[in-house]
């Protein structure tokens, strides 16, 4: 447009604005009256490209993400609150002020393409959001988070309330200070942490690191180091175990590399060990069924419990020196009962057998002696059979 | 199978009832150990004795039923024994008999009754000199797979032989029950109190969740909510009451936890639950206002300003 063309439109527009003048007023006084009353949602939209990030700051409010939009355009619509956004190339960035007073609860819904980054943050609402293809950083100070299927790294931090999520691609992240955790399968390393909730988790191709509140349980896993205050670890599969739990029960269908485990209540069951094993509990039993693929590893065990029976299964193949004992034989049952004999024991010169003044003990030798084999229980029976 | 399998497989059924004697032992291990056949009797029949084992916990079995089932199958058999002329007598037969070993057994089971019965009888000489004394059948009180501790010696006296023994005895339990049942409810509750098992009480608290309508049911969640050290188990006791956020005890207990806990998660939790449960309340908008003022958590004081919004 030129300049004289722009002229004259201000010259036709200064006309019109006095005529409308009185017009004008009342509209904006209707706009005041009507708002007081009813509240008109805020929209924005911004261009968006593959690859891009979405950033969200709100300082309140549910954040709902639809990740199903077909257009390269981020969509946004408030209600109860304003909205102030800046549209770059690489980073779109959408900024909530928390309103002066609450009218009702305030919901940001996006909708957006799902190749996208995500990086949102609500310091008050819950989150939900789509399958996304980029990576993913949702944020609460307090709420739930819901997300889909993740195909890149997914972080996800709530200071309480549940966090549900899809398979995560890459590495995954979930942290809320009260809620419960749970995830499909996850490509990457995992770490969960959870001061009150449970752990739930499917297949995870790298290594877990879960501290819960509650019940921990993996479907497979690399190395695991679990830690729970009070319940079950269960961990279907996995290459390494280190779990801890103040009082609950420790499984496992299968631990392919070395196992540690120590309950202060509660069992300890590994059903296929392959390789070294060293557990404990205050109270509770322990079952270790041993199944190494390669015989020469380190397959010692130190298998102890505090109240309890302890069982074991050992391959006849295993060289092994198995040392089992009894500290407070129970008041008329057998104490250790085993497949393999154990290496008779003769008192020295002429002396009786030391029955009362020990406790009830057992020592093996398989194929010669080797791996170290210890048994113990203060109070219970053990068992070692043939695998 | 030879014939002396079939003793060794006699054997594992008094093995099995505990009834072996010790100087057996050694003998049927070895044989376990060569025969395939024994061995596999000795598991199937094991198997058969755990599955009775495990359906018979929980019966109250009156102690003195062992001693009477044997003292009657003594009976039954000195019945027996006089109809038969004494060349017949187990002692002096040569032959192993089916019947044989049946009367080798009911011989077995007679000594330990009488031996049994013999201990009962010292047992009540005990209580009448003893004013106070355990009961009668202070043998059977000791199970077999019991650990005593703390053992002492009350009293001794040579004249008599008679010793009295003091102490405790501790011992695997395993019960079965409904919920409706008061032991299944008292055991329950026993674990809630148990300050050094976390695992334990987390786990009475799931299951007594199940059943949150009964009122001692919805007392002893409401303790752990909020007297229990444990977050995790404070979290899941405020999951079981949840659905009675609007009762005044839960929602009393609600409040103190919205004040008091030190878990955000857990304050968060309580909050949905109040405000969920009691939509529109200006009493209770009043006192969330005066609760969550000074909390830390943006979003438990967003959330109350929202719940006051909806009251006006």
């Amino acid at each position: 447009m030129t300049d004289r063309g722009c002229q004259k439109r201000e010259t036709l527009e200064s006309s019109r604005n006095k005529s409308l003048a009185p017009i004008r007023v009342f509209r904006v006084l209707g706009t005041i009256l009507v708002s007081s009353v009813l509240v008109f949602p805020v929209y924005a939209k911004c261009p968006i490209s593959d690859g891009a990030t979405l950033l969200v700051r709100a300082a309140v409010g549910d954040l709902q993400v639809d990740t199903t939009g077909r257009e390269p355009v981020i969509d946004v619509q408030i209600e109860n609150n304003s909205i102030q956004e800046t549209c770059g190339k690489d980073v779109v960035e959408l900024t909530g002020t928390a309103p002066e007073q609450f009218r009702g609860p305030i919901a940001w819904k996006i909708v957006t393409p799902k190749n996208v980054n995500l990086d949102l943050v609500t310091m008050a609402g819950n989150i939900v959001v789509g399958d996304v293809d980029g990576n993913v950083i949702l944020r609460t100070a307090g709420g739930s988070v819901r997300a889909g299927n993740i195909r890149g790294r997914a972080a996800i931090i709530t200071q309480g309330g549940l966090i549900k999520a899809g398979n995560i691609g890459g590495d995954a992240e979930l942290r809320s200070q009260g809620g419960t955790l749970e995830v499909g399968d996850i490509g990457g390393d995992a770490l969960f942490r959870t001061s009150a909730g449970v752990v739930r988790a499917g297949n995870i191709s790298g290594s877990v690191d879960a501290e819960g509140g509650r019940t921990i349980t993996i479907g497979k896993a690399g190395e695991v180091k679990a830690t729970t205050n009070a319940g079950d670890i269960s961990i279907g599969d996995a290459a390494r175990i280190n779990a801890k739990s103040g009082g609950g029960n420790i499984t496992s269908r299968r631990v392919r590399g070395p196992f540690q485990g120590h309950t202060e209540f509660g069992d300890i069951r590994l059903d296929s060990a392959g390789a070294w094993v060293e557990a404990s509990t205050g109270s509770g039993n322990i079952v270790v069924h041993m199944a190494p693929e390669d015989f020469d590893g380190d397959l010692h065990m130190d298998l102890q419990a505090g109240v309890g029976d302890v069982t074991v299964y050992v391959p006849p193949r295993l060289r092994a020196s198995i040392d089992a004992t009894v500290q407070r034989p129970a008041f008329q049952s057998q104490q250790i009962i085993s497949d393999y004999p154990p290496v008779p024991k003769r008192p020295a010169q002429g002396l009786v057998a030391p029955r009362f003044y020990t406790p009830t003990h057992s020592e093996s030798l398989l194929n010669g002696g080797g791996n170290k084999i210890v048994l113990h229980t203060s109070l219970g029976k053990i068992t070692i059979r043939k695998n | 199978m030879n014939l002396n399998c079939k003793e060794y497989q006699h054997q594992i059924t008094l093995l099995l009832y505990e009834e072996l004697p010790e100087g057996a032992y050694p003998g049927l291990e070895a044989h376990l150990q060569e025969c395939d056949d024994c061995r596999s009797a000795f598991e199937s029949e094991k198997a058969m004795h755990s599955v009775f084992a495990n359906d018979t916990t929980g019966w109250d079995v009156p102690s003195d039923l062992l001693v009477e089932s044997r003292k009657a199958l003594a009976d039954q058999l000195d019945r027996i024994e006089r109809k038969r002329p004494w060349w017949r007598v187990p002692t002096f037969s040569v032959v192993f008999t089916p019947m044989r070993l049946l009367e080798s057994a009911a011989l077995i089971a007679m000594g330990l009754a009488l031996g049994v019965y013999v201990s009962n009888q010292q047992g009540r000489n005990i209580a009448e000199v003893v004013p106070n004394s355990a009961p009668d059948n202070q043998v059977s009180l000791i199970p077999r797979n019991g650990a005593i501790s703390n053992l002492q010696v009350v009293n001794a006296d040579p004249a008599t032989g008679q010793v009295e023994l003091a102490g405790e005895v501790s011992q695997p339990l395993r019960f079965r029950g409904r919920m409706e049942d008061d032991v299944v409810r008292q055991l329950l509750f026993s674990a809630l109190r148990d300050p050094n098992n976390p695992g334990s009480r987390l786990k009475a608290v799931e299951v007594l969740s199940q059943k949150p309508t009964d009122e001692p049911i919805e007392e002893a969640l409401i303790g752990a909510l909020v007297y229990d050290d444990d977050a995790g188990v404070r979290m899941r006791a405020l999951e079981g009451l949840k659905k009675f956020a609007n009762e005044k005890h839960v929602r009393a207990a609600f409040m103190y936890t919205l004040q008091n806990d030190q878990n955000a998660g857990i304050r968060i939790e309580a909050i949905e639950a109040l405000t969920t449960h009691n939509p529109k309340d200006p009493d209770l908008a009043q006192k969330l206002t005066e609760a969550t003022e000074k909390d830390d958590n943006p979003y438990i004081r967003t959330k109350v300003l929202q719940f006051v919004g909806t009251t006006k």
